[in-house]
């Protein structure tokens, strides 16, 4: 083989194996990230490990969110209609976070069952509309609990 | 945006602020207009460049003979 | 043969596709400046802000669109490297190495401008999940198309090479898709895609179509001249060629 067509060949088999492994590392990446997912039932149930951070993710609860101090730090209950996990977190939250909201958080469970976060992050759903258009099917659905104004 | 409250230059800052997300949404609108407006004249220029060098292989061309 | 047939015929001779298209282009060229103009408009400045989202939700009219392409331009590839390489079609060839670098740079903005839209309404700027690894792994596809062909002297054997590795990676393109149906991610499901009752206000959705389309119009565009210029170097002993820069 003339030492250019080699080289070529190197050149395919690295650019080859560098596909292979960028995917391979990125399935995994998603694939931990779905084995460490937690639901607030799977907490409250005491399924979730207690010695290494996972992710928990859940509703707000309406009405829970509460700073008890001056600082960042915000308290407020997570559920899934089943359960609810009380969550702590210190920092600055997201735009989209407000009651009633999907939120995906990542942390560690206390000894007394609390959720420590070290991050949270807000779960959009897939509906844009105008405020106008929001308040008006927020008043002819009496029973709509997703807190739709800030 | 909202009907500007203070006339005409509040909403025309009001639309330049976009409620506070200026950074965000400029900053995707700008990338996409120069990376459009690259894409473009990218292919012109190599054109050009390609035009340029078979011009002056003739001339190289001719000079010989 | 009837007269569709042989206009596409014509088409593959290069100096006729040179002649058409010049004369395509300065119409489209009207067609997506005022499509883009109007989606802008519309965009920007007309389409209320949004409910939760207030004007951080404008990011859409580029992300979304660009999105879509990404995934478009990715099969047209593809399709153009099969066409190549079953019936030695040397203008469908050109089509898909061409649209590579259009559509990595679609697969690029859609990443940037969602990290952009990420970073103040989920908190982040990036998350591994299946949605925005999948699109990753399209970026690295593409620059593996592009790579490919630089690397392979043999621009015959280099074209085919790249259709067959646009044609593997396709499998991707279901999986970008349906990331949002089958694994818990943090990106949201679809909203003009799916079929039950629209999620979007008419007024936010139809300048979202238009950029859409002044997209599809504006990757025509840039794969023309793509496509010319790469006619031009591979035909450049050619006599239509010389006629062109006016040798002869």
């Amino acid at each position: 083989m003339k030492p250019i067509r080699r080289q070529r060949l190197l050149l395919i088999i690295a650019m080859v194996a560098a596909i292979m492994g960028s995917v391979a590392f990125a399935l995994k990446a998603f694939n931990e990230n779905l084995m460490y997912f937690y639901s607030v039932t799977q907490v409250a149930n005491g399924e979730s490990p207690d010695d290494q951070a996972f992710r928990l993710g859940g509703m707000v609860v309406e009405g829970s969110v509460k700073r008890p101090g001056e600082g960042l730090t915000v308290v407020f209950d997570l559920t899934d209609y089943q359960s609810t996990v009380t969550v702590k977190y210190t920092g600055i939250l997201p735009d989209l976070f407000r009651e009633g909201q999907g939120i995906i958080s990542t942390g560690r469970l206390d000894a007394d069952g609390v959720f420590i976060a070290d991050e949270v992050l807000a779960k959009h759903d897939e509906n844009y509309m105008p405020p106008e258009v929001a308040d008006s099917l927020k008043q002819s659905d009496a029973t709509n609990q997703t807190g739709l104004n800030r | 945006m909202g009907e500007g409250t203070g006339g005409f230059v509040m909403s025309i800052n009001e639309f330049f602020n976009m409620s506070g997300y200026a950074s965000y949404v400029w900053g995707s609108f700008g990338l996409a207009f120069v990376m459009l407006v690259w894409q473009i004249v990218q292919p012109l220029m190599e054109k050009k460049a390609i035009i340029e060098s078979i011009l002056k292989n003739q001339l190289r061309r001719r000079q010989r003979q | 043969m009837n007269i569709v047939m042989k206009w596409i015929h014509l088409l593959g001779s290069p100096p006729y596709f040179y002649r058409f298209s010049g004369k395509l282009l300065p119409w489209l060229t009207v067609i997506c400046v005022g499509l883009l103009v109007w989606g802008l408009y519309g965009g920007l400045v007309q389409a209320p802000a949004d409910y939760q989202q207030s004007d951080a939700f404008r990011i859409i009219y580029v992300h979304v669109p660009a999105a879509w392409m990404s995934l478009f331009i990715y099969v047209s590839m593809a399709i153009a490297g099969a066409i190549g390489i079953i019936w030695h079609v040397k203008m469908a060839e050109i089509v898909c190495i061409t649209s590579a670098p259009i559509g990595a740079m679609f697969t690029f903005l859609a990443l940037v401008t969602g990290s952009l839209w990420g970073k103040p309404m989920w908190g982040t700027w990036w998350v591994w999940d299946a949605r925005l690894t999948s699109e990753l792994i399209l970026l690295f596809l593409y620059f593996g198309v592009i790579a490919l062909y630089r690397a392979i002297e043999d621009k015959r054997m280099a074209a085919r090479a790249v259709a067959i590795l646009a044609l593997v990676g396709l499998v991707n393109i279901p999986i970008i898709h349906y990331s949002v149906e089958w694994w818990n991610t943090l990106h949201q499901g679809p909203t003009v895609t799916k079929f039950d009752k629209p999620s979007m206000a008419t007024s936010m959705l139809i300048p979202l179509l238009v950029m859409a389309i002044a997209f599809k119009v504006y990757y025509f565009i840039a794969l023309l001249l793509r496509m010319r210029t790469e006619l031009l170097q591979r035909e450049r002993n050619s006599k239509w060629v010389k006629e062109l820069v006016g040798l002869s």
